[in-house]
């Protein structure tokens, strides 16, 4: 017998403990609660998110605003529709629940006094009608907008973003890893402090991002990001924003692109190291989260250091 | 019903239909992770924890066929992870390199399995078990491990180099 059929042997001769079956059927369980806990919260943040977002456009509408009246045009026919979004908080909301759109081109246009980036959906061949339900944050630690999108299944644009050596405003575009095949997920980063203005438009379905620089902005504290080593693109570091966001209840979990162009999870962001530190000590009690985590002081406006 | 059909519907969120898949092959993921870790306890662990995340994740399994490539990727995933982290605990502690092995009985076999085991490196080891072991096809290895055949030729013949000398002690 050769040496390896030998090794086969004792591999196939590992005995198989009584409690296999029983550890098996609890993880299963577990996935279950975790997957409805997830359901359920997710499901809130959607509706309450879309409800505050609709709130706060009948109210503008129906007070007649201007920058509300401006914004909003009913072409001939009724074909196409703008409307403005309002952030509530950091957050814009809009869209509507669907499935099966692709991302499929970006764009980018440099005015005088402002920049836009303009998002296109499609169904299948032709442009979708309405964008399918959609957030859009802002951030700091870089100054961006991460961009999700639901019921979309593929991201045509990723393969060819658009250029933004010319821009003043735009810094950066890259997409996101995103643990859910129906939904994606890109930041936009930019290269000072920005008013962003949020449209959606129906018929062709858009998204519109206007930004301006905002010259009266103040300027933002240094903070201490939280956060795992660069890793490339993929599911490593969605598989750590997941546990951070779902399991060690980090709320503001994201991921973002460092200096080298690979990809990190932070766990969130802190005004003082002893808090960064305080945090970090309490992940490192959760024997399922086996990521090694850094802490790095981070100014407003720069992009994330490479780690190894 | 066949593993395709089962995982389509496991896909859909049927837990029944996950839990037979997994039944199906929950000895040969058990005995994966306990050849990267060499304890019973810890290899029932990843087994759990890996079950876990797979049923989390069911949906970014694009093809239902490639459930089981899928599953062990996640498997040998989490036992790397876990050796990562021992190392690093057992090199604060100082207490030299037996990471994993606390069993206090085992056979002599299966240490000597270890032994040779461990000479070589994660992904040689990986290698081993599913080509050898698991009986994959050096393409089906090449998935599991997300490597081009190439790299996974690299590996198995590195392996085999060391496994020889190796062995040569172990089963003289």
């Amino acid at each position: 017998m050769s040496s390896i059929d030998e090794m086969k042997t004792i591999y196939e001769d590992i005995s198989i403990p009584e409690e296999l079956d029983s550890v098996v059927k609890n993880a299963i369980r577990r996935g279950r609660i975790t997957m409805k806990n997830k359901k359920r919260s997710t499901g809130y943040f959607k509706i309450i998110g879309s409800f505050a977002a609709a709130l706060m456009i009948f109210a503008l509408a129906l007070n007649t605003s201007p920058a509300f009246a401006n914004s909003v045009k009913l072409l001939p026919g009724g074909e196409t529709i703008v409307r403005l979004l309002t952030f509530v908080g950091d957050t814009a909301v809009g869209g509507e629940i669907t499935d099966g759109q692709d991302i499929k081109d970006i764009e980018v246009e440099k005015q005088p006094d402002n920049e836009m980036l303009t998002i296109e959906l499609y169904q299948g061949m032709e442009a979708a009608a309405i964008a399918g339900h959609f957030t859009i944050t802002q951030i700091t630690h870089p100054y961006g907008i991460e961009v999700g999108l639901a019921g979309v299944r593929a991201f045509s644009a990723a393969e060819n973003f658009p250029d933004l050596s010319e821009m003043k405003l735009f810094d950066d575009i890259y997409r996101l890893v995103t643990l859910d095949d129906s939904a994606h997920r890109f930041v936009v980063t930019f290269k000072k402090p920005v008013i962003v203005e949020v449209s959606e438009q129906e018929n062709p379905a858009r998204l519109i991002i206007k930004v301006r620089e905002d010259k009266e902005a103040e300027q933002l504290a240094p903070m201490y990001s939280l956060r795992t080593a660069s890793m490339p693109f993929g599911e490593m570091v969605g598989v750590a924003e997941n546990i951070l966001e779902f399991e060690l209840g980090s709320e503001n979990a994201r991921l973002l692109q460092d200096i080298n162009d690979l990809y990190f999870t932070e766990e969130g962001l802190y005004q003082t190291i002893a808090e960064a530190e305080a945090r970090l000590a309490e992940i490192k009690q959760y024997e399922h989260f086996t990521f090694e985590m850094f802490i790095e002081k981070r100014e407003s406006g720069s992009v994330p250091g490479f780690l190894e | 019903m066949d593993n395709r059909e089962l995982a389509h519907k496991a896909r859909k969120g049927d837990a029944a239909a996950f839990e037979e898949l997994i039944k199906f092959c929950q000895e040969k993921l058990y005995r994966i992770a306990y050849s990267y870790v060499n304890n019973r306890d810890d290899a029932l662990d990843i087994v759990s924890e890996s079950v876990y995340r797979a049923y989390l994740n069911l949906r970014t399994l694009k093809n239902p066929s490639y459930f089981d490539t899928w599953i062990i990727r996640i498997v040998i995933n989490q036992a790397i992870n876990f050796l990562n982290k021992n190392r690093r605990v057992m090199l604060k502690e100082d207490i030299g390199l037996n990471t994993g092995s606390r069993d206090a009985v085992k056979s002599d076999e299966t240490i000597d399995l270890h032994a040779a085991m461990g000479k070589l490196d994660e992904n040689q080891k990986t290698v081993i078990i599913l080509k050898y072991f698991e009986d994959l096809t050096i393409t089906q290895v090449a998935e599991v491990m997300e490597r081009p055949v190439g790299t996974v030729k690299t590996y198995l013949h590195g392996a085999l180099k060391n496994l020889r000398l190796e062995l040569r002690e172990v089963f003289q």
